[in-house]
């Protein structure tokens, strides 16, 4: 008796699932056959013609690709400046003690807590004090101020394992703390630190809230999606999103495959 | 400190200090700061100042116009004023001897005019320097529409994170407790991929169930409510409930996972424990589950509640324009539109101040602390 009502909760709460899982993939699989379709605007339910034409229109839109490059831009800087903050704050935050650590600590976590768009408008009154204008320039400040969040949670988290021992072994055996450093620490933090990188990379390449409140008059790929899509609704955007869409599959497949082999 | 320097040496020590030194003040500190700063400035749009900038603005571009004319002759002139109206009529051809008298002795009544309105700008503007600059005028002008528009933005991102979290306990909960590894893992990765396409894509991938020709319209044709041909449609984009749905589906995610990590890392062999000695289903829920999931729900609220509170993107391209707009879209206006930073900033930190306002509550409801919220 106790198991079959159990059962029966289990078959519920597949059919929960399954629900779930269709609601989040429902209007992504919609925008992908969309844009295989002849129709514009985009449709699935006026089907008119199976066709490849909107993927080489990508290709011409000049515009989405100069914001496209301003993504990267904002990105090569933003990468390195989080992991560099994240890192330093990691170790300080994992050495030091009392209660001025958590302080530190309720500070350094609060701009992921913070609306994006808050960021952003802090970002550009701050400096247009300096008589410094919103642009690429302001964007990758404001960004990185919560990016950098993340790889410091990261590489907290694998700092907090490292075996303390080891250091002191070897400064006990004479090595410098640079040498301790660069031969012991950072080969140790080296997957976290890639790990971040990537994230970190990602977080810029998608962020729009920050982004469109700090670049003022120039754009990145997220800021030009959003101004196209709210105007109008054409295939061409429904193509590049099969790109992201097809990406990020890729990625995600690639690792949980991982991840299930190295167990 | 000193343990940090026996590791490090004094010169990484000094370096990863300044790192942090300078996120903590030029990223997060001052900025925030002088955001507040300026919401505290009211800038009054109406007062004498203004007016008597504006004033001189206008002096400065009719004399300029007036001395044009006097070189040139006027393109069309009638006493030293300009009158569109007149472009073709043969009166403003040439200036006389005694026109360009009057024009001159205008341009000196103007040029007086101007030194006098100059040495009042001069004299306001010291009142305005001695004055004490700050006020909370910025907070307390807030029309009631757009105190409206806050109180939807807020209950909304309220309803979203209450949504959220009944609907993503099962998912977690399934994930972590109900399934056997393989399980998990096509799960998991079903749901990250939603979770990791970009935001806008997932926004706007509903623009083809919305659309008048879309996919609910389409339905509602079949079952005979709606007729496409003759454009009988409803236009879902007018209704909020369309922002309420794209909100809960953009951000839903953001619960899950936080729920999710800290589940996972619950033994089990205390659910079974607690099975075997008799409890029911919703008392090892209430009493060995939640509270041991209490910080990754704590995480996954706050989150879910700061991304849809602040959200420009979901209410920017799902309303196109046919609904009153949302409160970030206030405040982008404030910034970009009407360019009042004043009163945007105030909007900005009202914005801010309801998020931190909530973290405080929900920690003091789950009873967590700071350190155990991010992990």
């Amino acid at each position: 008796m106790k198991t079959e009502t159990m059962s029966r909760s289990d078959v519920m709460l597949n059919v929960f699932i399954g629900m779930f899982v269709m609601f989040m993939f429902l209007p992504l699989m919609l925008m992908v056959m969309a844009a295989f379709n002849s129709a514009s605007p985009p449709s699935v339910t006026d089907w008119q013609e199976l066709t490849l034409a909107w993927f080489p229109r990508l290709a011409e839109e000049d515009r989405l690709i100069g914001c496209l490059q301003n993504s990267f831009r904002i990105a090569v800087f933003v990468v390195p400046a989080s992991v560099l903050l994240g890192l330093s704050a990691a170790i300080l935050l994992t050495r030091l003690e009392g209660r001025a650590t958590n302080v530190l600590y309720a500070f350094l976590i609060s701009p992921m807590l913070t609306p994006g768009i808050v960021l952003g408008i802090a970002t550009i009154v701050f400096w247009r004090n300096f008589g410094v204008a919103a642009d690429l320039f302001t964007t990758i400040l404001a960004q990185t101020a919560f990016i950098a969040s993340f790889p410091m949670l990261i590489i907290m988290a694998r700092l907090q394992r490292q075996d303390r021992f080891q250091e002191e072994a070897a400064l006990d055996l004479g090595a410098s703390p640079f040498f301790l450093f660069r031969r012991i620490t950072l080969p140790f933090l080296l997957p976290a630190i890639v790990s971040s990188a990537a994230l970190a990379f990602l977080m810029s390449f998608e962020n729009y809230n920050t982004t469109v409140f700090s670049i003022g008059g120039s754009c990145t790929l997220t800021t030009e999606i959003a101004a196209q899509a709210r105007k109008a609704h054409t295939p061409v955007i429904n193509a590049l999103g099969v790109i992201f869409v097809a990406v990020t599959l890729m990625f995600s497949v690639i690792y949980t495959l991982r991840k299930q082999w190295e167990k | 400190m000193k343990h940090l320097i026996e590791i490090y040496g004094w010169p990484l020590t000094t370096f990863f200090s300044a790192c942090v030194g300078l996120w903590l003040a030029i990223l997060i500190v001052a900025p925030q700061f002088f955001m507040a700063e300026l919401s505290l400035r009211f800038e009054d749009r109406g007062d004498r100042l203004t007016q008597t900038v504006n004033d001189l603005d206008v002096l400065y571009r009719h004399k300029g116009t007036m001395e044009y004319d006097l070189e040139h002759g006027p393109a069309c002139n009638t006493m030293g004023m300009i009158n569109p109206m007149m472009t073709d009529d043969s009166s403003c051809a040439q200036l006389g001897v005694e026109g360009k008298l009057r024009l001159e002795q205008q341009i000196l009544e103007t040029e007086d005019l101007i030194q006098s309105l100059l040495v009042e700008e001069q004299n306001l503007k010291e009142i305005k320097a001695q004055q004490y600059p700050y006020s909370v005028k910025n907070y307390t002008a807030m029309t009631g529409l757009h105190a409206w528009t806050l109180t939807k933005t807020v209950v909304f991102a309220l309803t979203v994170t209450l949504i959220a979290l009944a609907a993503c306990y099962p998912v977690a909960y399934a994930l972590a407790l109900r399934s056997g590894p393989v399980k998990t893992a096509i799960l998991f990765t079903a749901l990250f991929v939603p979770y990791a396409v970009n935001e806008l894509m997932r926004i706007y991938a509903w623009l083809t169930v919305f659309d008048l020709h879309g996919l609910l319209n389409t339905l509602l044709a079949i079952v005979g409510f709606a007729a496409l041909a003759s454009d009988e449609v409803i236009v879902w984009y007018r209704f909020p409930g369309t922002v309420l749905v794209v909100l809960v589906y953009t951000y839903i995610l953001f619960m899950v996972f936080p729920i999710y990590n800290t589940m996972a890392t619950l033994d089990p062999n205390q659910v079974e424990a607690a099975r075997d000695l008799g409890a029911k289903t919703w008392r090892i829920h209430w009493r060995i589950i939640i509270p041991h999931t209490k910080p990754g729900i704590a995480v996954g609220c706050i989150m879910t509640f700061m991304l849809a509170a602040g959200s420009f993107s979901v209410p920017h391209i799902i309303t196109r324009g046919l609904q009153p707009k949302w409160f970030t879209q206030l405040i982008y206006d404030k910034f970009f539109e009407s360019s009042n930073w004043n009163l945007g900033s105030a909007y900005s930190f009202t914005l801010l101040l309801i998020c931190i306002l909530f973290i405080l509550a929900i920690m003091a409801i789950f009873g967590v602390k700071l350190r155990q919220l991010a992990r």
